[in-house]
């Protein structure tokens, strides 16, 4: 299934969104390794350092992607205020 | 919007429409209340050793929001359901001085405004989706390196 991911802060260099390819039965934390195959080897540093996230509350790496997941944004350190 | 009667939580573009003190102290207005406490974050000329020329604010909006409600009800549950708060975060860019945040909070007496008042600003710079792009004298610009987020906490 194909999912949308936002990009926010420190990971607007790489644009403002990247659709991937997700297996069915992916865990949220195999996203990181796909964002990291998409974005490139440079981003790995960052893209583990984050959490994703919906627009409503922050997913748990360990979570199941469900199948109604169509958009999720990768939320770098935060630094607000 | 579904901001209640005693919670107000949003983000402007600063860019268009500056945050305004004197609206969030408004809101928080009671004549049930004797106190009332604001906080204002603002842009500063100086970032570890470097000068800054200004900021830019770059927000996940919808989940700021959430997350804005989310703190404010915290502060509520632990200091009484009888408190009003306002929280406005901008995005966009400001030149220094420019006010990046505004909180308002009102009680009935002193110390829980004190109290939540410090407890939101806190809870929104380690939790909110925000982040910070500095812009230095010299030219370049760097992205604040920030709080990452903890899987439990």
């Amino acid at each position: 299934m194909k999912i949308k991911i936002r990009l926010f802060g420190a990971f607007r260099k790489y644009g403002n969104e990247i659709d991937i390819e997700i297996p069915d039965g992916s865990i949220v934390s195999d996203m990181k390794k796909l964002l990291v195959e998409a974005l490139g080897d440079d981003s790995r540093e960052l893209v583990y350092s984050s959490r994703f996230a919906t627009d409503k509350n922050m997913l748990d790496d360990d979570s199941e992607i469900t199948k109604n997941l169509s958009e999720v944004a990768i939320v770098p350190p935060v630094s607000g205020g | 919007m579904d901001n209640n009667s005693n919670i107000f939580v949003d983000v402007w573009n600063i860019e268009k429409t500056a945050i305004d003190a004197s609206q969030a102290f408004d809101f928080v207005s009671d004549d049930a209340h004797g106190a009332a406490d604001l906080f204002l974050g603002s842009v500063r000329n100086h970032n570890l050793g470097k000068p800054v020329k200004g900021v830019s604010y770059d927000v996940y909006e919808e989940l700021a929001i959430n997350n804005f409600k989310e703190i404010c009800n915290e502060a509520i549950e632990k200091w009484g359901p009888r408190m009003k708060i306002y929280v406005v975060h901008g995005k966009g860019r400001l030149d220094i001085g420019g006010i990046s945040i505004v909180i308002a909070v009102s009680s009935p007496h002193r110390k829980e405004s004190f109290d939540a008042c410090r407890y939101v600003i806190e809870e929104i710079k380690h939790r909110s989706p925000v982040w910070k792009k500095e812009h230095y004298i010299d030219g370049d610009s760097e992205w604040v390196q920030g709080h990452a987020l903890c899987q439990h906490g």
